[in-house]
């Protein structure tokens, strides 16, 4: 594990191959050691390639927080201006056109109730979005599984936002300003669905390869 | 007038107390009172779910105590009966995101629009059934008829008693009177004795509360089902009329099932 001091608080890079609650632990170890130096200081978590779980995240904030520091991010690539190591962007023929957002948030594992994920770009889940999980995001978001909880895209106000899943049946859809539900007795196809902006509605449209997508 | 604010808590988890609100707030709204159900249960919420609102949510209540949302706003009207809506909890947060003193002026609120606010309060003794009982006027106790429910109960009674709730009442739920008769299971007798408070109604564990939850429709709505009958007894009791406890001992005397129609009947006008 590394530390970096900047201007306005401190630069914290995970070391990948060590256990997380090792690493956990000795971020406690550090932080104590220099907890006067820190104190009310800003901290920037790089977890270099490893995606935290909201539990982790919370675990994290809450060392962090016992000496007086604020999280200003946790990460799984490196910040202030660092190539990207995690999830490229997705090729824009793919995902929707618009100021694309830089990068994207894989998620490896089902969200499950109460479970919230926020990034500004797209968001990857490898896994199902339970209901009571909540995704927010600037950008797509994409459901490797099956996406029956609340997806909040282009939440930022991007009406070109999309959201694909595996089997779309989710409890609430938001795209930008707009909030679409699943009709209450219906169940929709078993296969792939995207959902996106058409005419001022939100529609879901079987996916059929090579069909979608901006280009 | 400001409407009343009431607590349905029990303590112990698992015992009925979402569906007993449920029902008991839809059928206090079928009988023409202005009715809000509020879930307490922040970060565990359920209400929505047996109520078939889930997917409706916008705002909950945190948004609303931390004003994000008025309201109004993060009010759900259930079409199925008129004058009855729901302010869902949070999902993604925790109980001590909201304080005792926050729910306080949150109920008084709702009781000035509403006839009846009735608050869903988590299982537990903890920060959530402090701010479940925060604004409370009065309050309903939930328990089966089994020891350790009728402890927990005894406990929670005891602790509404401390915060000035006097005089709660109690609903025993999920009674088989099969197995009263056998004497395998505490008797309504039994747990008044030992709690002694009034009794409000007792509800029969029924296949049908099991269907309806899953399907989140309470069961009240239903127009015939002995549980449906259970809820509506309930609901007459608590508004005040005179009606007996409903007998659900199916085996009865023809003259005694009569009778009890005849009260049910009344009862529905």
């Amino acid at each position: 594990m590394r530390f970096k001091g900047g201007k306005d608080g401190v630069y914290i890079l995970f070391d990948e191959s060590v256990d997380f609650l090792e690493a956990l632990d000795e971020l406690r170890r550090r932080l104590g050691v220099y907890q006067r130096f820190f104190e009310g200081g800003r901290v920037w978590i790089d977890t270099r390639g490893r995606v935290l779980s909201p539990m982790e995240r919370r675990l994290v904030e809450e060392v962090t927080s016992q000496f007086g520091m604020e999280v200003a991010e946790v990460g799984h690539q490196e910040f202030r201006g660092r190539r990207p190591q995690a999830v490229k962007p997705l090729p824009s023929r793919q995902a929707s056109r618009h100021e694309e957002p830089e990068t994207a948030l894989l998620v490896r594992g089902t969200l499950r109730s109460g479970q919230v994920v926020e990034h500004e770009g797209n968001v990857v889940i490898l896994g199902d979005l339970n209901p009571g999980a909540i995704v927010r995001s600037t950008g797509d978001v994409i459901v490797l599984g099956h996406l029956r909880g609340v997806v909040h895209a282009g939440a930022n106000g991007n009406r070109n936002a999309q959201v694909w899943a595996l089997r779309l049946e989710p409890t609430q859809l938001r795209i930008a300003d707009l909030i679409a539900r699943s009709p209450d007795d219906e169940h929709g196809p078993d296969g792939p669905e995207i959902a996106r902006i058409v005419d001022g509605w939100i529609q879901v449209e079987a996916y059929e390869p090579g069909a979608q997508g901006g280009g | 007038m400001p409407g009343r604010v009431v607590v349905i808590t029990s303590g112990k988890g698992g015992v009925g107390k979402t569906t007993t609100t449920a029902n008991l707030g839809a059928g206090i709204a079928m009988e023409g009172w202005r009715v809000c159900l509020v879930d307490a249960d922040i970060g565990l919420r359920n209400l929505d779910v047996v109520m078939g609102l889930e997917n409706r949510i916008v705002y909950d209540l945190v948004d609303v105590v931390e004003g994000r949302a008025r309201l109004r706003q993060a009010l759900i009207h259930d079409k199925r009966i008129e004058n009855l809506y729901l302010l869902p909890a949070a999902q993604t947060r925790e109980k001590d995101a909201v304080s005792p003193e926050q729910m306080k002026e949150l109920t008084a609120a709702l009781a000035e629009e509403f006839d009846y606010v009735l608050i869903d309060s988590p299982a537990g003794i903890e920060h959530g059934f402090r701010n479940a009982v925060a604004g409370a006027d009065e309050a309903l106790v939930v328990t089966t008829p089994e020891v350790a429910a009728v402890r927990d109960a005894d406990r929670i009674i005891g602790m509404l008693e401390a915060r000035d709730l006097r005089n709660p009442r109690l609903i025993i739920n999920r009674i088989r009177t099969d197995m009263v008769r056998r004497g395998d299971m505490m008797d309504i007798d039994d747990i008044i004795e030992i709690l002694a408070i009034e009794l409000l109604g007792v509800v029969p564990d029924d296949e049908a509360v099991i269907v309806a939850t899953n399907r989140g429709e309470p069961v009240v709505l239903q127009s015939r089902g002995r549980c449906a009958e259970a809820y509506r007894n309930l609901v007459d009791r608590f508004l005040g009329k005179d009606v007996p406890i409903l007998n659900l001992d199916g085996q009865g005397s023809l003259l005694e099932r009569i009778r009890s129609w005849m009260a049910m009947g009344r009862s529905n006008r």
